[in-house]
């Protein structure tokens, strides 16, 4: 008897559940870039068309001993964006294609909030209106992100870095984007209680 | 050599790294991060992440405690911004369009609608079905720092 209550109650509540569609993929992977300084690029025998130039990367943390106030919002990663616009001097009008980090669904959503790609509250207004999709104002996620390409763990952020990378150098056959972008941003978090998170502009050399 | 945990963040943690020894004169640093996940069982994998998370006092939240603590923020989002399932599930289905174009993706030959994205149903079951309402999740005290499960490597070579 008790079972079936609880059943019912949680057929009333199917709002607040999260469907298998809404999570990213348990995934194996690995991933790698190389970072170089403008004297390493030169004396490597790597061309320095093959580079994009990293404008910054702005790391924040909180501490998981605090429950957030506002669980609306990634305000950590908000303020690591916040920190990295300021730092790269570019604004988020400006930003062609990004990476966000979507463990689920819902944090696609936030993500574009924290980012500034829209103001809080019209995440779902952008993504009806299809400004994120490949042919949109700005493509976010353009290889599937966590929820389609997969999450593995360890390698995502660094995944990240590397897909803006290949879209600014042509590298994404049928996901290309047509418009080769020029300024790209990633963002990558740890947790749930803004635990650690991390935005990072990327832009071609 | 320098090995980084951040759980999920790993890897953006040890491009931080990285930029930080750029910043401190070394002239390439090579950031690596890998992860295999599938080798344990769905419950056993979660337990692994859910180090992610102040384990002492989240883990008994529930098994899949991630898929909990974002169900909440889930909640708290519809509820604040009147945000539906066929907002969120717009995601979705963005992602799994994006990944069918890429050879690469885990999700590359699965296709989703909007339809099937957006309400529950045998092949898109609702996941945590043992599990409430996010408002009512019990929020415990802290008292211990977390473990943090993913390891990416980040390998210095100083010119």
């Amino acid at each position: 008897m008790i079972r079936m209550h609880v059943r019912l109650r949680l057929c009333s509540f199917p709002h607040a559940l999260l469907k298998l569609s809404d999570c990213s993929q348990v995934s194996d992977g690995g991933s790698a870039l190389l970072l170089c300084s403008e004297a390493g690029l030169l004396a490597s025998s790597l061309r320095p068309s093959d580079a994009v130039e990293l404008l910054c990367s702005s790391t924040r943390t909180c501490s998981l001993y605090d429950v957030p106030d506002d669980l609306t919002c990634l305000s950590t990663c908000a303020s690591a964006a916040s920190s990295a616009y300021a730092e790269a001097k570019v604004s988020a009008c400006n930003i062609d294609v990004a990476e966000v980090h979507d463990c689920f669904t819902i944090t696609e959503l936030m993500m574009y909030e924290a980012l500034q790609l829209c103001s809080p509250g019209s995440a779902a207004r952008m993504l009806r209106a299809h400004e994120t999709d490949l042919s949109g104002r700005i493509p976010v996620n353009t290889g599937g992100g966590l929820v389609g390409f997969g999450h593995p763990v360890g390698a995502t952020g660094v995944k990240q870095v590397v897909e803006v990378w290949r879209q600014m150098k042509g590298k994404c056959g049928e996901y290309q984007l047509k418009k080769i972008p020029q300024l790209g941003v990633c963002a990558n978090m740890g947790g749930e209680f803004d635990c650690s998170r991390i935005a990072y502009s990327v832009t071609c050399a | 050599m320098m090995r980084v945990e951040g759980a999920c963040a790993s890897g953006g943690l040890a491009l931080s790294c990285g930029v930080d020894a750029i910043r401190a004169g070394a002239d390439v640093v090579m950031v690596a991060g890998v992860e295999v996940q599938t080798t344990a069982d769905s419950r056993t994998g979660a337990d692994y992440l859910a180090r992610a998370s102040h384990y002492a006092s989240q883990r008994r939240i529930h098994d899949f405690v991630f898929p909990a603590l974002f169900a909440r923020r889930s909640a708290a989002y519809k509820r604040r911004y009147g945000a539906t399932d066929e907002d969120i599930g717009r995601a979705a289905v963005k992602a799994y369009a994006n990944a069918a174009r890429n050879p690469l993706a885990h999700m590359r030959s699965k296709s989703l609608s909007l339809a099937a994205a957006s309400s529950p149903s045998d092949a898109n079951p609702l996941f945590l079905n043992d599990f409430e309402d996010g408002a009512h999740m019990k929020v415990p005290r802290f008292n211990r720092g977390s473990h943090l499960l993913a390891a990416v490597f980040a390998f210095f070579v100083q010119r």
